[in-house]
């Protein structure tokens, strides 16, 4: 998942989708924040839910945001794409306030997803559903060969691996060349 | 595999920022922030009308699992056991140099090396078999009966050590190894290198051990004191209780070795049991004189001390049955007549072909002679 530049964010933000509520009113008004993902699709959590992300939980919980403040100010988390985002969100509505069950079955069979899936919980910090995703990850390859095993994770031989590691160093070599003749040229 | 650390920035409008009491802040580290401030500087934003920009970029990979944070990739080899472990680490270099770098913390009750030639095994509680088998293109490697993997350019020993290495560094300083066992014994000159190269692996990683390892039984050959040395001073003393060692030229060498560096050691001095394959200089006779049960070969002896050791057997209440193996027949002469002519000396009860004499000095304590032609067996046992 590449990031993106920052600096759009300042664009009014989409309509917010309709996040799923508690059931259970709760007696004191819930106070709710605004997350945005890649696609820009302002995402409506509580904070209950977000207490699930101890990276939103520990920038919110001094903010003091009105309602109108954190719809205006939505965490932009332009690193995470729209739909990864929206599955996160999903899963803190749905645990929010509950004890987390021993196992979670309703995470992406695509490893695709499945390791944005991980990325994204692990920057967001929401320790459960890191546990769940990275249980899956290491069941996908129970029982497995070594050749099977680097097929389903996306790892490289070592012959790739040299090969990566070769042309890098041929780039890096010609940029530090690039960097020098345009140091040379300035200097004249 | 980098840990994303995220930043907070808040604009980038440094001139403003610079006619005001608010703090200057271009980029913020989360760990520099202080709520104040961020409070602050968000009021500030809020008023200027400027963005709040939260660049995360956790290093978010289109590729493979080896572009995980760490902490990511901790949580999921935790998830893992033995045997998948061992086949990841076939898996490729940069793999297993990971897993080699991590804090692992393996258990298991049994485990062995074993070298032979151009193949190396090491076998895991009697039921996971790694092989390291060279061939032309490469090595063989994997879990045997299953995940064989041949990785090219390798060599076979190297690979076999690096595994070797994971294992006992790696093993659970709470754990409690029942048997370290190493299996080897003479081919020819370079496969010598390659056994003292293992040695030196034993010993580094032993060494390395935060706490030493804890093993009850600890069996392997050698042909010499130093070789022991590279393996026994750093085993748990308390925990050592049975030593085997054997003679990897299956008593083709009559070097006898002086035990003096061994006998020192706490290892040594904890056993209670020992099985010493290698011939041991007379002159250390007296030292098995702790031994609940045992098993040596000796050269040659001195009577006294054969009497020393008898006296220090029969004292020791915990002793069982201590076998002498003496590889000079002779000797068997003075023990008879010396012990015949003595007034506590042993009685004869039996003359039988097996056991040639059988001899015991009192109801409890049997002493039995066997002969051969080329050497007798001298077995002390607490009956």
């Amino acid at each position: 998942m590449s990031s993106t530049e920052q600096g759009t964010s300042s664009a009014a933000p989409a309509e917010p989708t309709t996040a799923p509520e508690s059931a259970a009113a709760p007696e004191v008004p819930e106070s709710f924040y605004y997350v945005h993902g890649k696609d820009k699709v302002v995402h409506k959590v509580s904070a209950g839910a977000l207490q699930h992300s101890a990276l939103i939980h520990g920038m919110i919980s001094n903010l003091g945001y009105t309602e109108e403040q954190a719809k205006a100010n939505p965490f932009p988390f332009e690193n995470i794409d729209g739909d990864i985002l929206q599955m996160v969100v999903d899963w803190c509505n749905q645990h929010k306030g509950k004890p987390t069950p021993p196992e979670d079955t309703n995470l992406p069979k695509q490893k695709e997803k499945l390791f944005d899936l991980v990325l994204a919980v692990n920057y967001l910090e929401i320790k459960e559903l890191l546990t769940y995703c990275c249980k899956q990850v290491a069941m996908m390859v129970k029982g497995k060969s070594p050749e099977e095993i680097r097929e389903i994770w996306m790892i490289p031989t070592d012959a790739e691996d040299e090969a990566a590691e070769k042309e890098a160093k041929k780039r890096a070599g010609k940029e530090a060349a690039g960097e020098t003749a345009a140091a040379a040229g300035d200097a004249k | 595999m980098k840990i994303s650390c995220f930043s907070i920035l808040m604009g980038i409008f440094r001139h403003i920022f610079g006619s005001r009491k608010t703090p200057k802040f271009e980029k913020l580290e989360m760990e520099d922030l202080d709520f104040q401030d961020f409070d602050e500087t968000l009021e500030y934003l809020e008023m200027e009308h400027l963005p709040l920009e939260i660049s995360g970029k956790p290093e978010i990979p289109k590729s493979g699992l080896l572009d995980m944070p760490e902490k990511a990739l901790d949580h999921i080899f935790g998830f893992l056991g033995l045997r998948e472990i061992c086949t990841l680490r076939k898996v490729n270099h940069a793999l297993r140099d990971y897993l080699t770098l991590q804090n692992t913390h393996l258990n298991f009750r049994r485990f062995q090396f074993s070298a032979v030639l151009s193949n190396r095994w090491i076998t895991v509680d009697q039921k996971l078999d790694l092989i390291y088998f060279q061939r032309e293109n490469g090595v063989l490697t994997g879990i045997q009966g299953r995940n064989l993997k041949i990785l090219e350019y390798q060599n076979f020993q190297k690979l076999a050590l690096l595994d070797l290495e994971y294992f006992l560094k790696n093993y659970k300083n709470s754990g409690i190894l029942e048997v370290l066992k190493f299996d080897w014994w003479i081919q020819n000159s370079e496969y010598i290198q390659n056994i003292d190269e293992i040695f030196d692996v034993f010993q580094k990683s032993l060494e390395s051990r935060e706490n030493c390892l804890k093993v009850q039984k600890l069996s392997f050959y050698a042909q010499n004191v130093p070789q022991i040395l590279k393996i026994l001073p750093f085993l748990d003393s308390e925990h050592l209780k049975t030593l085997e060692i054997l003679d990897p030229d299956f008593g083709k060498s009559m070097c006898c070795q002086k035990i003096d560096k061994l006998i020192v050691l706490d290892q040594w001095n904890n056993l209670e049991e020992i099985n010493f394959g290698i011939c041991v200089d007379s002159g250390n006779l007296k030292d098995f004189g702790h031994f609940q049960t045992g098993k040596i070969v000796i050269n040659d002896f001195i009577f006294e001390d054969l009497e020393i050791l008898k006296k220090k057997f029969f004292a020791n209440p915990e002793f069982q049955n201590f076998e002498i193996r003496c590889l000079n027949p002779s000797a068997q002469e003075i023990i008879i007549r010396t012990w015949e002519t003595s007034p506590d000396g042993p009685k004869l009860i039996s003359n039988i072909s097996d056991f040639k004499k059988i001899r015991n000095f009192k109801n409890s304590e049997e002493i039995r002679i066997r002969e051969s032609d080329s050497e007798f067996v001298i077995t002390f046992e607490k009956l």
